[in-house]
């Protein structure tokens, strides 16, 4: 995943933009609004699932095999993207599955804003014994393989959604954590937080009202970038056999089972493959254009 | 656009590499087999759990312990009839209570002879508790259960009457034993590879030694077996082929991949925890007419079936497991499994004595089981979750889930929990542990024997009474089966016994298998007997390739 380094996101974040504001530049890129619209869809999808969803997604119908027990393809009659090995309905399992991308991708990614931020900024604030011992935890995470981490949480405490979105999102903290600290360090130096020192404002006020709004327009991107490695994470550990157990409707699973037929049942592969590839593809859209509205133009 | 662009590509880049990964991994630590001598090259999906015969009763395990050792009798290559083996003949005498068996001249991989002390050394050894033999063939000997409780000193029930005479003796007739020898747990072991003070089950399975077609040459764990000719073994013009190569953890959809590149001699039967063919591979064969021809299938001596654990709840209530056999819609697996299965209605399979032929079909009836759960304190299954564990390969978890979702339509919440073959083994052994399962019971020999003794019996403390059920009376009807020599007596009292059995909802009847296996054209022979036996499964010695 080729993310933004942490000095390209805080070297974005420095310049002063003129003209419109933030907000206005990010919905005026075309981008925004196909990225947006999709995602839109798909939290409107996921959450009206039991009114959308067509069939039951775990149910195996009787009608929902061939003859010999062979998968039907898609435009068959009642099942428009086909059916699965056990004759569930593929179109259902995926709108059911969208619940499961957003709900750890998003999830997750909202863990590791808060966590990460918290600790980038307690690190770059305080420094000292503090930072040294948050930054090498920092350290130590991001070099710790990220799926054999996933993989050993969930064998231990089980491979629950809440478990394996707490896991990833614990993983996740850590590059964001070290974004918050480099602009932790960058905002204490300014003269007007010097100056609310000297007056003296508490630790806790500089922090919420200085380092705090300042911080979230650094790290939101990159946060948004991140809901699509972490759907794709998910995914990866589900088409591993380490996601949440069966019957759960989820993309990862559905690929590791279409990959099995992928000359006798490509769809099984094919479409669960495009929700993930668009859904992560739309995140780093969103993202991209954020960056894009924070950057000065020259 | 252009760093989502490549981060889209970089994601399905790093999609590829985790599906080469973990099923195409294949040249990472695998040895090749000695280049010009002929190799039939096979696969399995999980690892080998055990070559010790003792333990090793599993699908997977007594293919290979069948091709390390040998038995005092087999099976004929068509499994018609029960053939000599190491012993070239026997005779009964003393009302079928003694059993004398000359054995032939043989010898051990090791060179080590095989004789008529390695014969009751093994007997010893397989009653001895620390060898926690799955399969008591040898309960039944004189003196069997003391020497279990004390294995120290001589056992009575086999004496040597020379080098290669032993005789085996009997408190009363077991009609079975012949065919009960036939299987893995009745392999001939060399005692100098455990030494007489040094008892230990553990060097069985860690140093196999055998008299059978085949030696291990190398064994890595969880990624290859190489088989290699015993050069010791006694059968003329046996094996035919020289080298064994398994490659071990290839998925099914590998293993059908490498065999369409011809890397792979035969997939499936009992290569396969199913037994089968994955189901991709069977819809590939149906309609591909240049694969079709070598495919062969065969109606197998197998029951699949969905075990409750009455010591646990909330199986200890008969209420609540007859609501579970009312719900269970056989003709849905049968159709997941692509016809590849016959819906079953007893323990026993059809094709082996003892199957009774007057016992009905069995129903979905869901407003019973709803009934039932009503009745049970569980009105609409509410508060009704348990756990069941099973295998792990795909076919397997299709079934799984597919008896998790006809659960569910009576309101039960069932979690499903595929595990490895060895994990699994150990777990339902275990009083205590499993709340349910999914599970196989595929004969170790053609005699209902297997079935009822193992599967029923509460009183055998090796057996695979996995729901821990007891019943008295289902106990003395299998008791006088097993021991009754006249035939038809014999059938009705299995009939009863099964009656009881199936009365208890402690075992609900699922399927009997349908084995299949794909072949490619230039291995022989071509009779499907010799790949899908109804005992024996792959007789590696009889493949060769043209």
């Amino acid at each position: 995943m080729l993310a933004p380094s942490v000095d390209e996101v805080v070297r974005a974040s420095d310049v002063e933009p003129r003209g419109p504001s933030t907000l206005v530049r990010f919905v005026r890129q075309p981008r925004t609004w196909l990225a947006g619209g999709f995602v839109l869809l798909l939290i409107l999808v996921a959450l009206g699932a039991p009114l959308v969803s067509p069939k039951n997604p775990d149910f195996p119908y009787p009608n929902g095999l061939s003859m010999i027990g062979a998968p039907l393809p898609p435009l068959s009659a009642g099942f428009p993207l086909g059916t699965d090995s056990l004759g569930r309905d593929v179109l259902s399992r995926l709108i059911w599955g969208s619940r499961l991308a957003l709900e750890v991708g998003v999830g997750s990614s909202a863990v590791a804003l808060v966590g990460g931020t918290l600790l980038g900024m307690v690190a770059g604030y305080f420094k000292g014994a503090v930072d040294v011992a948050i930054m090498r935890w920092v350290d130590m995470m991001l070099a710790f393989p990220f799926v054999l981490f996933v993989i050993f949480v969930a064998a231990v405490f089980g491979s629950s959604v809440p478990i394996i979105l707490v896991a990833i999102g614990i993983l996740q903290m850590a590059p964001i954590a070290r974004l918050a600290r480099a602009k932790t360090l960058e905002i204490v130096a300014m003269a007007y937080v010097e100056a609310a020192t000297a007056s003296g404002a508490s630790r806790a006020r500089i922090l919420a009202r200085h380092a705090v709004p300042n911080l979230v327009t650094t790290v939101l991107p990159y946060a948004l970038l991140q809901v699509g490695t972490n759907i794709t994470l998910e995914s990866a550990l589900s088409y591993l056999g380490a996601g949440p157990p069966p019957p759960t409707p989820d993309w990862g699973a559905m690929v590791n089972e279409g990959q099995q037929g992928l000359t006798t049942t490509p769809w099984l592969f094919f479409f669960p493959g495009l929700c993930i590839m668009l859904t992560v593809v739309a995140f780093n859209l969103l993202a991209d254009s954020w960056l894009t509205a924070i950057r000065a133009t020259r | 656009m252009k760093s989502s662009f490549r981060a889209a590509l970089g994601g399905a880049v790093g999609l590829s590499l985790v599906l080469g990964a973990s099923g195409l991994g294949l040249a990472h630590g695998h040895t090749r087999a000695a280049a010009g001598s002929s190799t039939l090259n096979l696969a399995v999906q999980t690892d080998i759990p055990s070559f010790d015969p003792a333990v090793g009763v599993d699908t997977e395990s007594v293919e290979f312990v069948d091709a390390i050792y040998s038995q005092l009798v087999t099976y004929s290559p068509t499994g018609q009839t029960i053939e000599p083996d190491l012993a070239t003949s026997w005779a009964w005498s003393d009302h079928n209570t003694v059993l004398t068996m000359h054995l032939r001249k043989a010898e051990f991989s090791n060179g080590n002879p095989v004789t008529a002390q390695d014969v009751k050394w093994t007997v010893e050894f397989m009653l001895n508790p620390k060898a926690t033999a799955s399969l008591p063939i040898y309960a039944g000997l004189v003196g069997a259960a003391a020497y279990a409780k004390h294995p120290t000193g001589n056992f009575a029930g086999v004496t040597v009457l020379g080098t290669n005479v032993v005789q085996f003796h009997f408190g009363q007739p077991e009609p079975y034993f012949l065919a009960a020898l036939t299987s893995g747990s009745g392999s001939i072991l060399d005692p100098s590879v455990v030494g007489p003070d040094n008892f230990s089950a553990g060097k069985i399975s860690g140093h196999p030694v055998g008299s059978g077609p085949y030696m291990i040459q190398t064994y890595t764990p969880g990624q290859q077996l190489i088989l290699v000719k015993n050069p010791h073994y006694y059968m003329p013009g046996l094996p035919k082929t020289d080298t064994i190569d398994v490659k071990i953890g290839l998925s099914p959809s590998s293993q059908l991949l490498l065999f369409q590149q011809h890397k792979l001699d035969v997939i499936g039967g009992g290569l396969s925890d199913s037994l089968q063919i994955d189901s991709s591979a069977f819809l590939q064969q149906y309609s591909n007419p240049t694969l079709h021809k070598d495919y062969l299938t065969n109606v197998a001596l197998e029951t699949y079936y969905f075990y409750l654990n009455t010591q646990m709840k909330p199986f200890n209530n008969p209420l609540v497991r007859k609501a579970v056999f009312d719900a269970i819609d056989r003709s849905q697996l049968q159709r997941i499994l692509n016809g590849r299965a016959v819906p079953a209605n007893q323990v026993i399979p059809p094709g082996m004595f003892g199957h009774d032929a007057n016992l009905p079909t069995l129903k979905t009836n869901l407003a019973a089981a709803r009934a039932l759960l009503a009745k049970a304190g569980y009105p609409g299954g509410k508060g009704l979750t348990f756990t069941f564990v099973g295998f792990n390969d795909p076919t397997s978890i299709k079934i799984e889930q597919a008896i998790q979702a006809q659960l569910a339509q009576i309101g039960i919440k069932a979690t499903v929990k595929p595990e490895a073959l060895g994990p699994l083994v150990q777990g339902v052994l275990t009083k205590n542990t499993d709340q349910a399962g999914y599970a196989l019971w595929q004969d170790d020999y053609a005699d209902p024997e297997d079935f009822m003794w193992n599967m029923f019996y509460s009183q055998n403390p090796g057996g695979w009474d996995i729901s821990f059920y007891s019943n008295a009376k289902l106990d003395a009807a299998i008791t006088a089966g097993d021991t009754t020599v006249n035939q038809a007596a014999r059938l009705l009292d299995y009939n009863k016994a099964q009656k009881l059995g199936l009365a208890s909802y402690a075992w609900i009847p699922l399927y009997y298998g349908v084995t299949d296996i794909l072949k490619q054209p230039n291995v022989e022979p071509a009779n499907k007997l010799y790949y899908l036996h109804p005992v024996l499964q792959l007789q590696l010695q009889y493949l060769y390739k043209n």
